[in-house]
């Protein structure tokens, strides 16, 4: 199973919408749609992103209103629940 | 494999006054790019007495060599003269996975590095500050590297760049 079944397959056993899913990651549905897809750049959790659009300013402003500890306690709670999925995908 | 934690990793390296300025995914991150990374990317000043400051902190952290075969870890002897033989080292520790950088590409390492890097917050109670690369050497380091997750990772940085000259 590749990246973007990975995540597809740990969703669907979570029972959520990939809107539940990018809001509890932090991110947007269509970001979420691009894993799944695979056209997102190979999705890793390396380095997780997204390709440029209008989502990405949104975030990235989103991003720029928290103070730094914020924004990293933010990505490991992010990196946490991601694994969580991850080892239900995997079972 | 131990759960990712940059600020505890981050904590026992300063407690052993190690000069260093955080680089990668994480200085990313803390300069307000939203990306994901589980590993924290350091570059350490490369004096005698901070690789051996550094060497202490490996210790306490129960640092050993990460490699794709071995993501558990391989014990691994490190001393100062071994860290300054190789430009990465990928490691995992009791607290996460940990990359001494000693020079990221397209940088000149930590005298490089810590001209343009600020002294962040990066966690509260017990607050814990330490030297973060600025996004600009972030985004001209990924420049350089060239990897796919790299260059992936670019256009979400320069906008992240753009957002904060405005």
């Amino acid at each position: 199973m590749v990246g973007n079944e990975l995540i597809r397959e740990a969703r669907l056993r979570a029972r959520m919408t990939q809107a539940e899913l990018a809001d509890r990651l932090g991110t947007h549905q269509s970001v979420v749609a691009r894993w799944e897809s695979g056209r997102s750049a190979g999705f890793d959790l390396g380095v997780a992103i997204t390709e440029h659009n209008d989502h990405d300013l949104a975030l990235v402003r989103r991003e720029l209103r928290l103070a730094p500890h914020e924004r990293l306690a933010g990505m490991v709670e992010a990196v946490r629940k991601f694994a969580e999925m991850t080892e239900i995908a995997v079972g | 494999m131990a759960e990712f934690d940059p600020v505890a990793i981050l904590r026992c390296i300063v407690d052993r006054e190690v000069e260093f300025v955080v680089v990668g995914g994480v200085a990313a991150r803390l300069r307000g790019a939203p990306l994901l990374t589980q590993d924290v990317d350091i570059t350490p000043s490369l004096t005698r007495p901070n690789l051996e400051r550094l060497v202490a902190a490996l210790a306490d952290l129960q640092a050993q060599l990460r490699t794709s075969d071995e993501p558990a870890g391989i014990p691994f002897p490190f001393d100062p003269l071994l860290i300054e033989s190789a430009n990465v080292w990928t490691l995992t520790t009791r607290s996460g996975d940990l990359d001494l950088v000693i020079s990221p590409d397209g940088t000149g390492g930590f005298k490089d590095l810590i001209r343009a890097a600020d002294r962040l917050v990066i966690a509260l109670d017990p607050e814990l500050v330490v030297n973060v690369a600025s996004l600009a050497d972030v985004i001209r380091s990924k420049e350089a590297a060239g990897r796919d997750k790299d260059r992936a990772a670019l256009p979400l940085l320069r906008r992240t760049l753009e957002e904060l000259d405005l």
